[in-house]
């Protein structure tokens, strides 16, 4: 099994994301550090498993850092963020603040950089970890609305989680209503307390607010605590808890070194196909499940023996395929990689993937 | 059924007497430009190893994986392709 923490490094200088994995490995969290030179491959390892913090340049080509942090901010809203380049200008760091990062460092020069830049990304894994909202940081919605209600405050509370905005409204104390999109009332109060993370904002009161909560503050949160004790132990399906994300066969086979990503695909199925942080899956299945099928009916028309592997190597990564009865085998390895060490890495996962 | 599978598996087919050894080179349309295989290898059999190799690597740029250089594992060959000006050179090697 992996380390629960899980950092992605994201910078276009292979140079550059080897230190920050030679710095942030001796962590003594041990986090398990993934790198890309890619902004659409940061997304597609995003959109594979769960991680704890993104570290990101921001000049790069093709997708910059401003257009992956647009991206994350709409589709990982929960995901912490930092940051770190050699770009000292302030329309920069007000810019990348205001897209809602945690941290804008610049790129370490000195030991006393490159100890701040570890220390940093510690704090804020751990951080991410305890969960809590910009501004109180460590205090859940929990504590928040507790706080304002044993206060007997008038307030209007504003929660925002990425794209999505809860308010709670409060009138001496007293929980009245909460929205939350389409949801109101307790449905939507349930909704809001299950956010771990986020900014929050206390507006003024509205006591012409209807009532729509006739719940105690008490008996609520008390609800919504249960709820999230069961999300948390993944007894709610598709609830997101922490236990019930498990590691896929792929993402555990993908920790092989120089591993870019890992394809699944039926032969003459190439839609049902699986991977783990390929950008472009289903051209990449199309071609693996035809490339080895044509190859396979080259090796019987020449009777050549069995189809074994196929090792391919480009300017941008390298590619090895295998096959297993009706299925094939795809994996992308980072640019550098010889052929020697593409093949041995595809029969080391080959044979793990078959058992 | 074990047996059976024994007797059609395709590992036992017999393997030609000789593998082609040699390598040859096809243009950006697949037509063999240079060849050092033997006289007795059919030119068919070159034409479909350079065709499907150049199909290979035209299918795996249109897939946004641009590749230059293959190598293709069978139990008693090996193809090397290297792209070049276009077309492509191509070395087989038998392992037996």
């Amino acid at each position: 099994m992996g380390s629960p923490h899980k950092i992605l490094v994201l910078d276009d200088d292979d140079s550059f994301l080897e230190l920050c994995r030679e710095l942030l490995s001796t962590l003594p969290i041990k986090p398990e550090v993934r790198t890309a030179s890619s902004g659409a491959h940061a997304i597609a390892l995003l959109e594979a498993e769960p991680y704890s913090l993104l570290l990101t340049d921001l000049r790069m080509p093709n997708m910059d850092g401003f257009q992956v942090l647009a991206i994350v901010r709409r589709r990982f809203p929960g995901l912490r963020t930092v940051v770190m380049t050699g770009v000292a200008e302030d329309a920069y760091r007000t810019r990348a603040y205001a897209m809602g990062i945690d941290l804008y460092l610049e790129k370490p020069k000195t030991p006393q950089d490159i100890k701040m830049f570890v220390d940093c990304v510690e704090s804020l894994v751990v951080r991410e970890e305890q969960g809590g909202f910009r501004g109180v940081q460590n205090k859940t919605i929990t504590d928040i609305v507790q706080m304002e209600s044993l206060s007997q405050s008038s307030v209007t509370l504003k929660f925002t989680n990425g794209p999505f905005v809860g308010k709670i409204w409060l009138v001496n104390g007293d929980l009245i209503d909460a929205e939350m999109g389409g949801l109101v009332g307790e449905d939507a109060f349930k909704k809001i307390i299950s956010w771990k993370s986020g900014t929050f904002e206390s507006l003024p009161a509205d006591p012409e607010r209807a009532r729509r909560i006739m719940n105690s503050v008490q008996g609520l949160l008390l609800d919504s605590a249960q709820m999230l004790d069961e999300m948390a132990a993944g007894e709610v399906p598709g609830s997101g808890g922490a236990k019930a994300q498990s590691v896929s066969p792929l993402a555990e086979l993908a920790r092989n070194p120089g591993v870019e990503f890992l394809l699944t695909v039926p032969l003459g199925k190439a839609q049902e196909f699986q991977h783990y942080g390929c950008e472009n899956p289903d051209k990449t299945a199309l071609w693996a499940a035809s490339t080895v099928e044509r190859f396979d009916q080259l090796g019987d028309k020449l009777k050549a023996g069995t189809f074994q592997q196929i090792v391919a190597s480009g300017s941008q990564r390298g590619v090895g395929l295998a096959s297993k009865g009706e299925k094939v085998l795809c994996v992308g390895f980072q640019r550098g990689r010889t052929t020697t060490q593409i093949l041995e890495t595809l029969k080391t996962i080959a044979a793990q993937w078959v058992s | 059924m074990g047996l059976l599978d024994f007797f059609s598996s395709k590992k036992d087919a017999p393997l030609l007497d000789r593998l082609p050894s040699g390598s040859f080179t096809v243009d950006r349309e697949g037509k063999v430009l240079t060849s050092t295989l033997p006289r007795s290898v059919p030119e068919a059999s070159v034409r479909e190893i350079g065709r499907t190799v150049m199909d290979a690597m035209s299918s795996a740029r249109d897939a946004n994986l641009p590749l230059g250089e293959f190598t293709i594992h069978y139990s008693g060959l090996r193809i090397t392709a290297r792209e070049q000006r276009g077309g492509v050179m191509i070395f087989l090697a038998p392992l037996h």
